[in-house]
């Protein structure tokens, strides 16, 4: 009964989360406001956006952008912020590059599965590969390096360490081996009194104490940055965390 | 001398009955009050004697004892005798727990635990293979202890908070001292040379309400023997048993402290009385492929302690079972963050 409950527990779980975690694409992949790119590169880097973007359930977003009246990072968000509006869903896989001409700015954003794949740490990694083509003008190329790096990782692990599956096989084999060692040490009973067993709790107890304060000293750390403009990822307008990575090219 | 107590009524041999808690006769049903017996046994002092070999009442057959038998059943007539001479003078107990399980009921508690094992064998979980049980009056040592403890040591408490760009951490120093009085009443350590002191004390704890004053006829129909070490000789075991409780209790008086590093400890332990007491223990022994496995059984609440035969296909199952489902759960997690399930 127990058994049957658990896995009836499970399926359901299951079922609500290949339910729940099933996030639609959007049709228009590649925005190229600030016209770097000819309609044939468009079209090719749009199919190929839409091919590794299905693989893995998740948008890759090119945008560009000239205009000197905003800031990449805040840029980015608003963007998703508006877009995920648009289709009206809660959740949206999504790996994001922004270019903004005018400054020289570039910006990397990995949101949901994106994020989870693409951790600030990888997306350092991407834009300082892509950075060269960027700064040379290829920028069909460098987009097109952007959507196979994409790819490769997403093809990985998870980025966080607790999401690996080596690592989750040791800790697994740790629980196992600890847990079984406990019931054959138990095997053969266990001491089950305490040290209240024995005490005589109405002639038991503290006699005289003394709290002498001596001294206190003090240290101070700086808080660890949360939000700051040099990079890394944050929280749009509309709620949703995503990871990121900025530079100049 | 040997002491045999024989039915008033019928003549049948009475033994103590643990349900009733009474001297009973099975043939006639007579039960008498253990409370009621007189103690000349065990107040009147034998002479030193060098026999070694007792006679039982009953029916005059050689008992067959060791030197620390104190009470047994004779192996012809099946009568409960006890040896007068070693439960009197300074043999004598002050204290008894009775047995509260009987034979039948030990058995059953036996194949209870046997069947609850998680890693042994299955063909030892029927437990179907008892070779002997032998309820079994163990003698124990019980101490009551008054310890003085003097702890100094020094203590911190941590604060944390949030100011402008920084966290600042305030740790206080303090001069801590206790002066604690701790009672520990009646630390039971087992007094017998044969019995593994490891396994006595698993069997741990009794139910002190049912102490009685120690009476012969609780011995009728049971094996007890006489302790091989006096009180003085256990005295540091009965010592060493309550050196975590004493750390524990130290602990729990500082608690308000995040860290605390005693420097000085005085701790002085005072035996303040000691009774001899006999426990009532059954001794299971257990066929199993060719060898005999040992095991104790708590005579008052059926708690059951010794090395069972571990199967190592049992293991294996238990290991891989327990790693497997948390693989598979740390995998649905991942899963459920929007991960890869394999």
């Amino acid at each position: 009964m127990k058994k049957n409950l658990f896995l009836f527990a499970l399926f359901f779980l299951l079922s609500f989360m290949v339910g729940g975690n099933h996030a639609f694409a959007i049709s228009q992949k590649i925005y190229d406001q600030a016209g770097l790119l000819t309609d044939r590169e468009v079209t090719k880097l749009e199919t190929l956006a839409t091919q590794v973007g299905e693989k893995w359930d998740t948008d890759i977003l090119i945008v560009t952008v000239n205009d000197p009246n905003i800031d990449v990072k805040q840029y980015t968000e608003d963007f998703y912020d508006e877009k995920i509006d648009e289709q009206g869903l809660d959740k949206w896989n999504v790996a994001m590059l922004t270019v903004d001409m005018n400054n020289r700015e570039v910006y990397l954003a990995g949101f949901y599965k994106g994020k989870l794949y693409l951790n600030d740490s990888r997306l350092d990694n991407i834009r300082e590969q892509i950075s060269p083509a960027l700064t040379a003008g290829n920028y069909e190329q460098a987009f097109e390096q952007f959507i196979w790096l994409v790819d490769d990782y997403m093809a990985g692990e998870p980025a966080n360490i607790f999401l690996q599956w080596w690592f989750q096989l040791i800790i697994a084999v740790v629980i196992g081996g600890v847990i079984t060692g406990a019931f054959v040490y138990n095997s053969g009973g266990r001491v089950t009194t305490n040290n209240r067993t024995y005490l005589n709790t109405n002639t038991s107890h503290i006699l005289a104490k003394r709290d002498d304060y001596i001294r206190t000293v003090v240290t101070k750390t700086r808080k660890p940055s949360q939000n700051s403009s040099s990079g890394g990822g944050g929280i749009t307008g509309g709620g949703h965390s995503h990871s990121g990575s900025r530079g100049s090219f | 001398m040997v002491i045999h107590y024989k039915c008033p009524n019928c003549g049948d041999d009475m033994s103590f009955d643990s349900e009733s808690g009474k001297l009973t006769c099975l043939s006639c049903g007579r039960q008498d009050a253990i409370e009621n017996f007189s103690d000349e046994f065990i107040t009147t002092t034998f002479e030193e004697n060098e026999t070694k070999e007792y006679h039982c009442e009953n029916c005059g057959a050689v008992l067959l004892t060791d030197t620390d038998t104190v009470a047994t059943t004779c192996s012809f007539c099946g009568a409960g005798v006890v040896i007068a001479e070693r439960v009197s003078g300074t043999l004598a107990p002050s204290l008894v727990i009775p047995f509260s399980i009987n034979k039948v009921e030990a058995v059953a508690a036996f194949k209870k635990w046997c069947k609850n094992g998680l890693v042994t064998p299955n063909d030892f979980m029927t437990a179907d293979r008892i070779k002997k049980l032998t309820g079994m009056y163990v003698p124990f040592w019980m101490y009551d202890l008054n310890s003085r403890v003097r702890v100094s040591g020094s203590g911190t408490k941590v604060r944390e908070y949030t100011s402008g760009d920084y966290i600042y951490t305030e740790t206080s120093y303090y001069r801590v001292f206790r002066d604690i009085n701790l009672d520990y009443m009646k630390v039971p350590v087992d007094a017998s040379e044969k019995m593994e002191d490891g396994l006595m004390d698993k069997l741990e704890p009794y139910k002190y309400d049912q102490l009685k004053t120690f009476k012969t006829p609780y011995l009728a129909g049971y094996l007890a023997e006489k302790y091989n070490y006096d009180d003085k000789a256990l005295l540091p075991r009965a010592k060493t048993k309550i050196q975590s409780f004493i750390n524990s209790y130290i602990h729990s008086t500082v608690s308000g402290y995040a860290t605390f590093i005693p420097e000085q400890k005085e701790i002085e332990i005072k035996k303040m009385k000691s009774y001899y007491v006999l426990l009532p223990i059954w001794m299971v022994t257990y066929h199993y492929r060719g060898k005999d496995y040992i095991f104790a059984m708590n005579g008052q609440t059926g708690k059951v302690v010794g090395k069972p035969p571990i199967s190592r296909a049992k293991v294996a199952g238990w290991f891989g079972g327990i790693a497997a489902i948390t693989l598979l759960i740390f995998r649905l997690v991942t899963f459920f963050m929007g991960g890869g399930l394999i």
